[in-house]
């Protein structure tokens, strides 16, 4: 399976994961088997948005490229988020937050459909992914001191198997598979893969 | 329903009953935009107030609202969903909104006013700016009436809603053939008393 419509993609999502407030009954995924005992005492929540885009052309999904000079994955594509901090009331919070710092989404104006399973990072911080959709004239507003660039990429794209294209890295001792989705020149890697991998499974391939 | 000094409800307090949600900020500035792409991705509108997209319906509501707050009527007639990049066309079948609920604020008579809700939370108040009509259908004299709600976008009246006018209608200023309602000062003809 993979994506058909927006509309069955919210449904799907809907169904299948977690709701937006309340407690969540999906597991912890990601690079747990990286982060040892100690670094799980001092897991750090974090939240990112996924901000779909219901595009006239097609639906798509927001995404940034941090700067270079970013203290955590410098250079990376990303979902807008960061750490949850003391003003946020909690994850979902915290991922509209940093949405509207970053790039200039107004939290009032996102519909929020649900929360994906917490991502558990390499470096320790245990991501919330919260899907929300923007208004279909969305224009971003990037902030250049946490933002270095803006993209948008389909859905049609990100949630289709044949897209996935999986290596092995050595990282932190081991050896370890990871999933990229190149998009029109930008490297979708990581934990941000990461995430829109293990969505892709509970939406579509259960 | 009578009301006293002491109990008459504000057209706010209305408002806020009868759409909690209705407010999801000002609307998008969709008549400053000018997009040079213009499409047909087969989005439609049915007469029931329903929103197609290729041949299914978009289920989900809030989804459709969230398209509304971006229509916009032309000026050749057709209805778009605009962006400031691109527009698309809407297949409308009758009107792209669907009055769901009518609700009389104030004492009855020239000074009341008639809030009309629609089917995605928008609250027309009808009145000089936002008027009611009546169209005839030629062969069947069916009347369809419709609320303005915005830019040239209409709300059909489902037939509850037009009952519910029906029973309020009053003669207007001792014309007793012509029947009809008020809203904000303005008296709209439902049509001829039968």
């Amino acid at each position: 399976m993979s994506f058909t419509t927006l509309d069955d993609f919210l449904q799907r999502a809907s169904d299948r994961l977690d709701p937006i407030q309340g407690d969540g009954r999906l597991d912890e995924v990601g690079d747990l088997d990286f982060v040892d005992d100690d670094e799980i005492q001092a897991i750090r929540p974090a939240a990112v948005l996924i901000p779909v885009i219901p595009r006239l052309e097609g639906p798509t999904a927001l995404l940034t490229k941090r700067p270079d000079t970013m203290a955590s994955h410098p250079g990376q594509v990303a979902f807008p988020g960061g750490k949850v901090d003391p003003v946020d009331v909690d994850e979902v919070a915290a991922a509209l937050r940093e949405a509207e710092e970053e790039v200039g989404v107004v939290p009032d104006t996102v519909e929020l459909v649900a929360r994906s399973a917490p991502y558990v990072t390499g470096t320790a911080f245990r991501i919330t992914p919260v899907i929300g959709v923007l208004p279909p004239d969305f224009q971003a507003q990037p902030d250049p001191t946490e933002v270095a660039d803006v993209f948008e990429a389909p859905l049609e794209f990100l949630f289709n198997a044949a897209n996935h294209q999986t290596g092995t890295a050595f990282y932190k001792g081991k050896h370890r598979s990871y999933t990229e989705m190149p998009w029109q020149g930008f490297r979708i890697w990581g934990v941000t893969a990461g995430i829109i991998r293990d969505l892709y499974g509970n939406l579509y391939d259960s | 329903m009578k009301t006293d000094g002491k109990s008459v409800i504000s057209l706010e307090d209305v408002l806020k009953a009868i759409a909690p949600d209705g407010i999801d900020g000002p609307l998008p500035p969709v008549h400053l935009w000018n997009p040079q792409n213009c499409g047909d991705i087969q989005m439609e509108i049915r007469s029931d107030g329903s929103w197609w997209h290729e041949g299914s319906k978009i289920k989900r509501e809030r989804l459709v609202k969230l398209f509304s707050r971006i229509l916009r009527k032309d000026p050749d007639g057709e209805i778009y969903l605009v962006t400031p990049y691109e527009k698309v066309i809407v297949h409308v079948e009758d009107a792209p909104f669907t009055a769901i609920r009518v609700d009389r604020v104030g004492e009855p008579g020239m000074d009341q006013t008639l809030a009309f809700t629609t089917n995605l939370g928008d609250v027309a108040l009808a009145g000089p700016d936002l008027p009611l009509r009546i169209e005839i259908d030629p062969e069947t004299q069916e009347p369809s009436p419709y609320v303005l709600v915005r830019g040239g976008l209409e709300a059909k009246l489902t037939r509850p809603v037009f009952y519910e006018l029906a029973d309020m209608a009053e003669a207007y200023e001792g014309c007793a053939e012509q029947l009809g309602v008020w809203s904000q000062g303005r008296f709209f003809a439902l049509g001829p008393a039968a």
